[in-house]
């Protein structure tokens, strides 16, 4: 059994009928495609749940190398940091949050130096408003603070 | 055609096209070279940054990222067995034995030449074959237009070669959150949970560059490696290839064109199919087929033709019918309706002067490339010492800058994120993301037109099978969806002898 394809097919199996369910409550022709897709999806979710369940389990399942899977901490560490500076965004503003998200995670991955960190934080959030708000006028997110 | 041509040559005589096709091109051959960075990803990265610039030098950019990310994976395909991009990995086979004999630079300026032949080829066909059909497309109605789109997602099984059934799941799914949204039709709000952000639908902007560009980001961040590839990158031999290699390539490379054209038109069918068969097809014909995977330029020249032919051959059903061949030219589609641009024939019309801007600036692009090609390639294998752990957060800089630019709304900032999680997390467990980016952007189409199909015919679908184009458009539907299987299927009877 292929534990990941068959979880993945047991969620959207619900995601689809959920939609489904909802999309009955929708006026005849706006309901007819979501409809549609939505039991479309279950049915084919559905077959890949019993693929999963049938075949037995290799390797390699799908296309995923088992031995260059990232570990899950560093994959939860990276969603933490960008979640995060995205959180930070409406608050601090854009250039503040981007200038500490380049700085923490640089540091954090120890790709480099606080030094180098500061240098490469300080050279991209100068070139992005160089570029974006002076060459292109284009608005960047505002924050509270800033 | 030619009331265009003027206007168009007129508009790449300034300074800002120079400048925006020189920065263009740069940007596409670092992100080209840059393996685990995909063509994709720099036309979806490029694209925010086009919305402050006229429309005709944001699709000239698009265009410059586009050639020459396809033929950027080449150099470090040649040097280091690593190819920066899907459609370099045949570069791999004869481009790095002729490294190994101490011909680096003969092998950079072969694929520097026959991607340039390529592009440039494609582009001519770009600019004769667009037109006509984009004419003929002025016949469609409602029932045409709504099979053209279900062709275009007939591409899903051309994209999911590896597992049939996943790229169906994705691109029904992508069907149906592209019916998020007011529906045109009846203004009943369809799965917007109480959200008024999500009346306009999914954008497909921050969907595709959370896809394509956050997703690598985060696969960048939490690989194993700190920078991209190890290993020694230096080589002093003579780049320009002389009238020798020229002699024994160019009848290759024009084959090879013609192939990379036709795979490119071809829906599904993308850059590695065609250096792949371009590749076969040189061997096959070649007297000396025993000396390809040892170093024969020739194999090099014919990978690199072809996967640069298809650049051009892609753009034809992508800016006539609105039909994109492959991932790069669905983003390439975003990138055209951002500005305001429908694909089909008001491109070739009403739109004439930005179009044929685009395609002459393609034949600029494919010569740009070529000169910084030859005289900068051994300086681009140094990008690639990148820290993976340093160009990651940048990318997620630029995939959030970007997003948020599109419509200046906060909320596609977090749609970002959370495609971005889905698209890594598609990958990690064996699911392509191509077909939810054609889904997101065919849906509305094959929505819109069967409804209004449907409301013109009284509800029958008979007429659909009493058009002659609607006929001629359900072969080509049955055909591009039947063939892949059809294949497979044999596939596994000749690998299975019992059945």
């Amino acid at each position: 059994m292929n534990k990941a394809d068959a979880v993945i097919a047991a969620v959207l199996i619900v995601f689809g009928s959920s939609a489904f369910f909802v999309a009955l409550g929708y006026p005849a022709g706006s309901r007819m495609l979501p409809m549609f897709y939505s039991a479309t999806l279950a049915v084919l979710s559905l077959l890949l749940l019993v693929q999963s369940v049938l075949r037995p389990s290799r390797r390699t399942s799908g296309n995923i190398d088992e031995d260059s899977v990232e570990p899950a901490r560093k994959v939860i560490m990276a969603v933490i940091f960008i979640a995060g500076y995205v959180a930070l965004i409406p608050v601090l503003g854009f250039y503040f949050s981007t200038a500490c998200f380049l700085v923490s995670f640089i540091v954090a991955t120890r790709a480099a130096r606080l030094s180098m960190a500061l240098a490469v934080s300080a050279g991209t959030t100068c070139a992005i408003y160089a570029f974006f708000n002076i060459l292109l006028k284009l608005q960047t997110p505002l924050g509270i603070l800033f | 055609m030619t009331e265009f041509l003027i206007p168009a040559i007129e508009n790449l005589l300034s300074i800002d096209v120079a400048l925006i096709l020189f920065a263009g091109t740069l940007a596409g051959l670092v992100v080209g070279a840059l393996p685990g960075l995909s063509s994709t990803m720099g036309v979806a990265l490029a694209i925010p940054m086009t919305f402050g610039m006229d429309p005709k030098l944001g699709l000239i950019l698009l265009g410059a990222v586009y050639s020459s990310s396809v033929y950027g994976g080449s150099i470090t395909a040649i040097l280091l067995r690593t190819p920066g991009t899907d459609a370099s990995i045949v570069t791999t086979l004869d481009g790095f034995p002729m490294t190994k004999k101490g011909l680096a630079g003969k092998a950079i300026g072969i694929s520097t030449t026959a991607s340039m032949i390529g592009g440039v080829t494609s582009t001519v066909a770009l600019l004769l074959v667009a037109p006509p059909l984009a004419r003929l497309a002025l016949c469609f109605g409602p029932p045409e237009y709504f099979l053209v789109a279900v062709f275009g997602l007939s591409v899903i099984i051309g994209v999911s070669s590896e597992n049939y059934l996943k790229g169906l799941i994705i691109g029904v799914l992508g069907l149906l959150i592209a019916t998020a949204g007011l529906d045109n039709f009846t203004g009943v709000p369809r799965f917007v949970f109480k959200s008024n952000s999500m009346l306009d639908g999914i954008p497909v902007l921050p969907a595709l560059i959370g896809l394509f560009s956050l997703s690598q980001a985060i696969k960048l961040a939490v690989g194993a490696g700190t920078t991209l590839v190890k290993g020694d990158v230096t080589f002093s031999d003579r780049v320009l290839p002389t009238c020798d290699d020229m002699g024994k390539t160019w009848w290759v490379m024009l084959r090879s064109c013609i192939i990379g054209i036709a795979i490119g038109i071809m829906p599904g069918a993308g850059t590695s199919i065609a250096s792949f068969l371009a590749y076969n097809e040189a061997r096959r014909v070649s007297k000396e087929p025993e000396t390809f995977g040892k170093g024969n330029i020739q194999g090099v020249a014919a990978a690199e033709a072809a996967n640069n032919a298809v650049v051009g051959g892609s753009l034809v059903p992508a800016l006539t019918l609105g039909i994109p061949g492959n991932a790069v030219s669905a983003v390439f589609i975003g990138g055209l309706t951002i500005h305001g641009l429908i694909p089909g024939p008001s491109l070739f019309s009403k739109y004439g002067e930005i179009t044929y801007t685009l395609i002459l600036s393609l034949f600029i692009a494919n010569i740009l490339f070529w000169v910084i090609g030859i005289a900068f390639a051994k300086y681009f294998v140094k990008i690639i010492k990148t820290p993976t752990r340093i160009l990651a957060p940048i990318i997620c800089v630029l995939s959030v800058i970007g997003s948020y630019a599109i419509r200046g709304n906060f909320f596609d900032v977090g749609l970002l994120f959370a495609f971005g999680l889905l698209g890594y997390l598609m990958e990690r467990f064996g699911f392509s993301p191509a077909p939810i980016v054609l889904s997101l952007i065919l849906g509305p189409m094959a929505e819109s037109e069967l409804r209004r199909s449907l409301s013109l015919f009284h509800g029958s679908i008979v007429p659909f099978f009493e058009r002659p184009l609607c006929l001629v458009l359900i072969a080509l539907i049955v055909l591009t969806v039947g063939y892949p299987l059809y294949r497979e299927f044999r596939g596994r009877k000749t690998a299975d002898p019992t059945t």
